[in-house]
């Protein structure tokens, strides 16, 4: 394990050999939060729907008595939605925005791990051919021969709807 | 239409018996006319002589009786003699009046001239009593005879008399003529009589000289046929078959004759049937002795076998009765199987109840596993987040947590081991279940095995019991087919003889007979053994061979030959004998 740079953590990216992130598993795709921005994993629990919400906006938990939102990134991926299973977690994250810290929860089907992600296996996401969005990328590692996709949390919850922009653009 | 002895005697018979009957009818009618001639004579002629007598007879009388009363003394005595004379002239005058019935004219003229002078007889008579009467009693009164006292004894001599004497003449006459009519009569039977002796006498002659004609034409007939018919049967007591009776005449002997000689023919038939017979007994008998010797050996084989099939049935009989044994075993150890068996399934029932709950209390270890696994990844983020401080206790963190991913996969395997060890054990329950039944029907097979397996005990034992008695008729079919042999070569001997015996009779002319032929009329004399070289000379073994003991008979036993010949096996042993086995 290379030593890791304590300074700017929420950027994640640092000039350090390695990204530490939380690794998880959404469909068939593995994905990996900064581990820096989560919070915690809670185990499944039941949400209490909120009308009204975002579609992918599932519904509210109680973590430690402050109501958490929660999300279903597969929505906001336009990826199938699937029920959940016995591996299903809810991973809590703290997000920035408008200035202010505030926690989501993320639906996942499975967490696998907190790892770190040599710099050097890094990559820039490319420009076609991709099913995601690359703005919510923010970079492609590989691990144990799987591509692990490093999400950009920002920048995910700082658009409007699912897919959003996507389809307002043609 | 054949004219037959029959026929001919019919015929002969006939005449002899029609000229005997018209003889018979000839002097029947003779003796029947004789018969009422005599009976004239007799009734008529002889009775008018008799009457004729009676009147002359009467006509004595009276005049006797007229002379006594002439004579007489007293009156009484005078009306006495008075009365006789008057009943003898009433006499007189009932055979006159009898006579003139059926007279004859000339009788008729005699009697009337009789009647006339009896009338004057009579007066003359009357007059003669008065007569007396008087001189009686003039005698009375003179006491003396001499004087006048004769004038009755006058009338007599003078009138009545002559009367009286004219009366007997007639009466003499009367009798001469009756006596002459029974002559004539006497003479015309005797005439008729010789007549009728002349025509039976002819009739006679003629029935005998045809009864003889025909009787020796129908015995020369006869006698001709019977002497063929004798010298046929000679010939065939002989042994001559081929002898034919020439008799062509068509009644009783010819065919006689055409029977006797069918019954040559057939006879001939016969005998060569009964040769060709023997022969064929003679070589059946052989036939009949080899397979009767085979049957024996077989049923001696077959009686051996029946013993080998005997110690088999009883060694089966044990091997069953052991298997009756273990089937019962066996009944007892499967019914023990049923109840293990059942009581397997309730233990394999409550090991799935405990596996079940095994599984039960492996899902809290799980759910323990993890949660310890959350814990450990919420651990190892905070670790994380802790930076460089938090490096010992991520690496805690995430060897806690394999071990929980550990304890998770161990719990997991076990949850799906006990659910397979609950499924097999269910199924293992469910076929021991199922097996329970099976294996108490099993144990009822078995035990219905068992009381099979008792009958067949039983079964063997009969049919161990039939095979030793198979075993001893067949050793008793043994002995027989060894007498049956025996008893056919004597038969084959015997069809010999017969044959020999049967060589008496020639049937073909042209066959060996080396008999002289013997002069016919004397078949008796012709011994039954002069047959020898007609036997002699077919060449026959077994005719040699019992040739002694055919000849060895009594001539009182060849007569009972027909019931069969007396054999002496014992004698006319030769040089063949040593070929054939002895039984």
């Amino acid at each position: 394990m290379t030593k890791m740079p304590d300074s700017n953590v929420t950027d994640g990216r640092t000039d350090g050999c390695a990204l530490q992130v939380l690794t998880l598993g959404l469909g068939g795709e593995i994905f990996a939060l900064e581990s820096a921005q989560v919070r915690e994993v809670l185990d499944m629990v039941e949400l209490t729907e909120v009308p009204g919400a975002r579609s992918f906006v599932k519904g509210l938990v109680n973590v430690r008595g402050k109501v958490v939102p929660v999300v279903d990134l597969k929505t906001k991926f336009d990826m199938p939605a699937l029920p959940p299973t016995e591996d299903s977690r809810i991973v809590v994250i703290e997000v920035s925005r408008n200035g202010e810290d505030s926690m989501v929860g993320v639906l996942t089907d499975r967490v696998l791990e907190v790892t770190e992600l040599p710099q050097a296996t890094l990559e820039d996401v490319p420009r076609v051919g991709m099913t995601w969005q690359p703005d919510f990328i923010r970079a492609i590692g590989k691990r144990d021969g799987d591509f692990v996709i490093v999400m950009d949390i920002a920048a995910i919850f700082s658009s409007e709807g699912p897919g959003g922009r996507r389809k307002t653009q043609p | 239409m054949r004219f037959t002895i029959k026929a001919k005697l019919a015929v002969g018979f006939g005449l002899v018996v029609v000229l005997a009957v018209g003889a018979a009818a000839i002097g029947l009618r003779s003796l029947s006319q004789s018969n009422d001639m005599i009976r004239d004579m007799v009734e008529n002629d002889m009775v008018k002589v008799q009457t004729v007598g009676q009147a002359d007879a009467a006509s004595e009388a009276a005049g006797r009786h007229l002379l006594n009363l002439i004579l007489a003394t007293d009156s009484t005595e005078r009306n006495g003699y008075w009365a006789a004379v008057e009943e003898q002239m009433g006499i007189l005058s009932a055979s006159l009046t009898k006579l003139r019935g059926n007279a004859t004219a000339q009788e008729q003229a005699l009697i009337e001239g009789i009647e006339r002078n009896l009338a004057e007889y009579a007066r003359g008579a009357e007059k003669a009593r008065q007569a007396a009467q008087r001189d009686a009693e003039a005698r009375a009164f003179a006491m003396t005879q001499q004087n006048g006292a004769n004038r009755a004894f006058q009338i007599i001599v003078d009138e009545v008399r002559p009367v009286r004497t004219a009366l007997n003449e007639q009466l003499r006459q009367l009798i001469a003529l009756e006596e002459a009519n029974l002559a004539a009569k006497v003479a015309a039977n005797d005439r008729a009589l010789s007549t009728a002796w002349s025509v039976m006498l002819a009739f006679m002659a003629a029935t005998a000289l045809i009864g003889l004609a025909v009787a020796l034409w129908v015995s020369l007939g006869i006698a001709r046929g019977l002497n063929q018919a004798a010298g046929l049967a000679q010939r065939v007591a002989e042994g001559d078959l081929t002898a034919r009776a020439e008799y062509r005449n068509a009644d009783e002997i010819g065919e006689l004759m055409g029977h006797l000689n069918t019954m040559v023919l057939r006879l001939r038939d016969v005998v060569g049937e009964v040769l060709s017979a023997s022969s064929n007994v003679a070589a059946g008998s052989q036939q009949l002795s080899a397979s009767a010797q085979q049957l024996s050996n077989g049923a001696t084989e077959q009686a051996s076998a029946a013993e080998e099939a005997s110690s088999s049935m009883e060694e089966m009989s044990a091997n069953i009765r052991q298997s009756a044994e273990n089937a019962a075993e066996t009944e007892k150890i499967a019914a023990r199987s049923a109840d293990d068996a059942e009581q397997s399934g309730k233990a394999v029932t409550e090991a799935v109840n405990a596996m079940k709950s095994i599984a039960d209390k492996i899902t809290i270890v799980q759910e323990i596993a993890r949660q310890t696994d959350l814990l450990a990844l919420n651990a190892a983020i905070e670790a994380a987040r802790a930076g460089e401080h938090g490096k010992g206790f991520a690496v805690v963190a995430s060897e806690v947590r394999k071990l929980a991913e550990r304890s998770q996969a161990a719990a997991a395997e076990i949850i799906t081991l006990t659910g397979d060890s609950v499924t097999v054990s269910e199924q293992a329950g469910q076929m021991l279940s199922k097996l329970v039944p099976d294996i108490r029907r099993t144990a009822q097979l078995v035990e219905e095995i068992s009381a099979a397996s008792r009958e067949q005990t039983i079964g063997a034992e009969q049919i161990n019991t039939a095979i030793q008695q198979l075993d001893q008729v067949t050793q008793q079919n043994a002995s027989a087919g060894e007498q049956m042999s025996a008893t056919s070569e004597e038969l084959a001997a015997q069809a010999e003889q017969l044959q020999a015996a049967i060589a008496f009779f020639r049937t073909e002319e042209d066959k060996a007979w080396s008999a002289p032929a013997l002069p016919r009329g004397e078949p008796q004399a012709r011994p039954v053994a002069s047959s020898r070289p007609g036997r002699a000379a077919r060449p026959s073994k077994g005719v040699k061979s019992l040739e002694p003991a055919f000849l060895g008979i009594p001539p009182a036993r060849k007569n009972g030959s027909a019931q069969g010949f007396a054999l002496v096996m014992e004698d006319g042993r030769d040089d063949e004998d040593a070929r054939f086995e002895r039984y």
